[in-house]
């Protein structure tokens, strides 16, 4: 028996969490850990999972829960920056990144409310090499309960964003790098539907150099970049959901009969030939 | 960390597999093989003789659940491998060919093909659905696959279209299942759609529903009772499908416009200066309030 690289068996955890259905990500992700626990922290920082919400006991503020103000089984508030549990030696930002990341926590929740209408939204930053790091988290959910005639229709739908930068100052400008993903679930319940469950997440990474004159421009740039990239993944997501997978659905059996669709596309060539015979 | 005992890490395991898409079985199986192949975690695939028959036993469950096919030598049409033929623990039966098979459920390979005596009583209904449905295949399943059995007073139908296409990182799967009452013309039937789609991502559908509808089968004669039976078939799957689209519609339009706007309300992408001086004025405004 010869021992497998780290690097392999992250790669190849990596693997399986993309096949694994996303509807079970967070179960399969805990057994995951359990079968190769040296890979526990690797992992975590790598496969994002659904958000979860907490209230801020001190400010009444709902935040997000996520790897990102995760402290043993504390978490960090963004609005109150204390650890619930309460933490003595919680990991903290310094000051000056502190500040950064409270005025982010002020411009993401306008964000929030202008293009999701409701939600929560939470930034955490921390000190880095050379610069500062962060993530942006952002999540809305809806559920419908609609009666038409005697039949219940359910429908639910959840939206995650995680936004995970990088930004390095380099003299009067900095560099961002930016790892977005986006968790959408949308689940279905009715009579003549049965149950459908069309959910999953897409990620994509950009990169920016922007100017700044202050620090809080850094706020500014990461927010546009954001911005974009959301408005991107949100075209990209609409195509891939409701576009590919229902192409795919209506690829693998056909309303239309496909005996009379050959027998058309037979009649079609013959005439073609005709004409083609008559011509020469 | 407790190292897990075999028992637990097989239930891990084969509770992957069973969860793997349309197709990636083979993917998420050699995944297993790669983390068994480190020393100091081994989950002993080829290494345990209980725990490579529980992962067999998993693989054996996912190919019957999926509706695996098999070529039998000198048959034209595929075999569903299926619980409804099994016979014994690898043998199962193509009932169109009267043959019994064994079925390698790691490597898919068919041996050991014996001739079978099927039940003259039943048989000739039995393949008059056979024939029937395999014409309706034909007629809506590009790659469609049937089988028809006979088992314990009940003909089941088992139909399968399989799209895989790893090359551009998508695979799909249709499943159904109908079960006939002879005696009641009732049909019971399981419609199953998987799609998986994971260019840069990871996006499931897991649709499924479950039909009874009766049959107007009012004739004796076993072809017009098998047209009646497949008409009735194809009316459910096709306003499944009209429903399966019809939501995909509703969801895209409604559902989806819910969670995020393209823009916001003031049809302008936000001003992200005035937004970092929006809390600024704010306090200012306060203050004035206050003073």
């Amino acid at each position: 028996m010869f021992s497998t690289k780290m690097s392999d068996q992250i790669e190849c955890a990596l693997d399986l969490m993309r096949r694994l259905p996303p509807q079970n990500t967070e179960e399969n992700l805990s057994k995951l850990i359990d079968l190769i626990p040296f890979a526990h922290e690797n992992l975590l920082g790598l496969i994002d999972q659904p958000l979860k919400e907490a209230k801020c006991s001190k400010t009444g503020k709902d935040y997000l829960l996520s790897a990102y103000n995760q402290d043993g089984d504390s978490f960090r508030s963004p609005w109150s920056n204390e650890y619930d549990p309460p933490l003595s030696d919680g990991v903290q930002p310094s000051p000056k990144i502190r500040k950064l990341e409270e005025s982010a926590n002020e411009a993401f929740y306008t964000y929030r409310d202008m293009y999701y209408g409701n939600g929560v939204s939470s930034a955490y930053f921390w000190d880095d090499q050379d610069g500062f790091a962060g993530a942006i988290d952002l999540t809305y959910q809806s559920f419908y309960h609609t009666l038409v005639g005697d039949s219940v229709r359910k429908m639910k739908g959840a939206w995650d964003s995680i936004h995970v930068f990088k930004a390095n100052e380099r003299g009067r400008n900095a560099h961002y790098k930016l790892t977005s993903t986006v968790i959408l679930y949308t689940i279905t319940s009715k009579p003549e539907l049965g149950h459908m469950n069309l959910s999953g997440s897409m990620t994509r990474q950009s990169e920016a150099d922007c100017p700044f004159d202050e620090p809080s421009a850094h706020i500014a740039n990461i927010g546009r970049m954001i911005e974009d990239i959301e408005l991107k993944m949100r075209n990209l997501l609409q195509e891939v959901y409701f576009g590919k997978t229902k192409d795919i659905v209506n690829g693998l059996r056909s309303i239309n009969s496909l005996v009379e669709a050959q027998r058309q596309a037979d009649i079609q060539k013959e005439l073609v030939g005709k004409l083609l015979e008559r011509k020469s | 960390m407790d190292e897990l005992n075999v028992e637990e890490k097989l239930k891990i395991v084969s509770g992957f597999l069973l969860e793997s898409p349309p197709g990636e079985i083979n993917d998420v199986y050699n995944g297993m093989l790669t983390f068994s192949s480190s020393s100091a975690y081994g989950i002993l695939m080829g290494d345990d003789e209980e725990f490579d028959r529980g992962i067999k036993q998993a693989l054996r469950q996912y190919n019957t659940e999926q509706y695996v096919t098999a070529t039998l030598p000198g048959q034209e049409t595929k075999v569903i491998v299926s619980k409804f033929g099994q016979i014994e623990e690898d043998l199962y039966l193509d009932p169109k060919s009267q043959q019994t098979f064994k079925f390698d459920h790691l490597l898919h390979t068919v041996t050991d093909v014996q001739p079978y005596t099927v039940d003259e009583t039943t048989e000739h209904l039995r393949s008059t659905i056979e024939t029937a449905i395999s014409d309706y295949i034909t007629d809506h399943y590009p790659d469609g696959v049937s089988t028809v059995y006979y088992t314990d007073g009940t003909y089941t139908v088992a139909i399968v279209d399989d799209k895989f296409n790893p090359q551009n990182l998508w695979n799909g799967k249709w499943r159904s299942t109908w079960v006939i009452s002879p005696d009641s013309d009732e049909l019971k039937g399981t419609i199953k759609v998987n799609v998986h789609y994971y260019e840069d991502g990871n996006v499931q559908l897991n649709s499924s529903k479950e039909i009874e509808i009766t049959a107007s089968a009012s004739s004796e004669d076993p072809a017009e009772r098998a047209a009646a039976y497949v008409k009735s078939i194809n009316k459910a799957e096709e306003d499944y499908q009209s429903a399966l689209n019809e939501s995909y519609l509703d969801l895209s339009e409604n559902t989806f416009k819910g969670l995020r706007r393209a823009l916001p309300l003031t049809r302008h992408k936000i001003d992200w200066d005035k937004v970092l001086n929006y809390k600024i004025g704010q306090e200012l405004a306060t203050k004035a309030t206050i003073e």
